[in-house]
């Protein structure tokens, strides 16, 4: 957990001072950003997969095991396998949402006459404006929570609980997926 | 029961800590017999059934199947198939998936497969329900299915903890008669605990 408690400014800065002598010299490359955002962001994953799997039923483990699976078939194809669905979605709002705050970042630095809203309510507040400043922070934030909300629910999908609900909704085109793919696999996989 | 299962010569303990869940138990049961265990609610009967398909190993003791002994034997490497109290059906796989899962992992020629299945899945009354996904069956279809997912191994030793428990009184009645459009198939006698 230590890269969220760093800030994110010194973590890049480490990273800069850090690879940009040999043997790694990566600083200026498009991998030395790849490479900071998926550390700093690895807790996330590691914490997402240890809630996953840990509510994943015991005895699922135990079916398996002895129906004849080994312990690798039995982690591939059952706590991994129903924990991909909700790492997926979980993934995508992470993506959605951290992409967007690190392009919102981004973007203004690349034009120089780019007017970045953050910059403009820090002079407000500087200047003894806080009224205005205020009125835009607020804006801001309701913006940036509209957006990602319309947009976790655009990504997620909407939550289908309830046998019945799931069954009359959604199972048809389901059932007709998987009967396709089991008409076209006649013998077992 | 294809294998007689044998508890001999040491009884089987099994500890957990200070708790001693099973406490000396020894017996032997005859090949191609129905054997049910009774007792009230924790005295081991699950310990026992968990000891005999290796998902449990025992304290002390010695567990024979057919002969053989398998005490120190992972569970995969045992002929033994257990139907669970809560089914554990696997939810993302379908009818047909959870019941061939068996025959996949085992590694079983195909033809073996193919009519193994079918012949699971038709003893059960479950035709027709392939596709569908344990979430979108009733609590004695469920069962129905674990009960195929045992068969279709055809194993030595079919273990059975407390099938029925889940199902509500009307179901249970539809089992016990042997009724399969509204319970499960197979008779209640063949229940280990």
């Amino acid at each position: 957990m230590l890269s969220f408690a760093i800030p994110g400014t010194v973590i890049g800065v480490a990273y800069i001072l850090a690879f940009n002598v040999p043997p790694i010299e990566i600083t200026g490359t498009a991998l030395i950003l790849i490479v900071c955002n998926v550390f700093r962001n690895m807790p996330v994953g590691v914490r997402a997969g240890m809630a996953a799997m840990s509510q994943i039923d015991k005895s699922l483990d135990e079916a398996s095991t002895v129906l004849g699976a080994r312990g690798f078939t039995t982690l591939r194809t059952h706590p991994a396998a129903a924990a991909e669905a909700r790492h997926r979605r979980g993934a995508r709002l992470q993506l959605r949402a951290r992409g967007d705050h690190a392009v919102g970042g981004d973007l203004p630095r690349l034009r120089a006459n780019t007017r970045w809203a953050t910059t403009y309510i820090i002079n407000r507040v500087v200047n003894g404006d806080y009224g205005v400043a205020i009125a835009y922070s607020s804006g801001a934030d309701r913006a940036d929570a509209g957006r990602d909300l319309g947009r976790s629910n655009g990504s997620v999908g909407e939550r289908r609980l309830g046998r019945r609900a799931a069954g009359v909704r959604h199972a048809p085109h389901r059932r007709a997926r998987r009967q396709r793919r089991l008409t076209a696999r006649p013998g077992p996989a | 029961m294809k294998a007689a299962v044998d508890r001999v010569p040491a009884s089987v303990t099994k500890r957990y800590g200070d708790v001693v869940a099973v406490n000396g138990v020894s017996f032997t049961i005859g090949a191609g017999t129905l054997v049910t265990l009774l007792g009230p609610s924790g005295c081991g009967k699950t310990t026992i059934l968990r000891m005999l398909a290796g998902l449990e190993l025992p304290s002390s003791g010695t567990i024979r199947i057919g002969g053989e002994d398998v005490t120190a034997r992972a569970a995969a490497e045992r002929d033994v198939s257990m139907v669970f109290q809560s089914y554990a059906l696997f939810p993302h796989m379908s009818v047909l998936e959870n019941v061939r899962y068996g025959l996949v992992v085992s590694g079983r020629p195909r033809p073996t497969r193919t009519s193994g299945r079918a012949v699971a899945l038709a003893t059960v009354g479950l035709t027709g329900l392939d596709a569908r996904l344990p979430s979108e069956l009733s609590g004695g279809q469920q069962q129905r299915v674990a009960v195929a997912r045992a068969l279709v191994l055809e194993p030595s030793v079919l273990l059975f903890d407390e099938p029925l428990s889940n199902l509500d009184a009307r179901l249970r009645r539809a089992d016990a008669r042997g009724d399969p459009r509204s319970a499960a198939a197979p008779q209640p006698d063949r229940s280990s605990t």
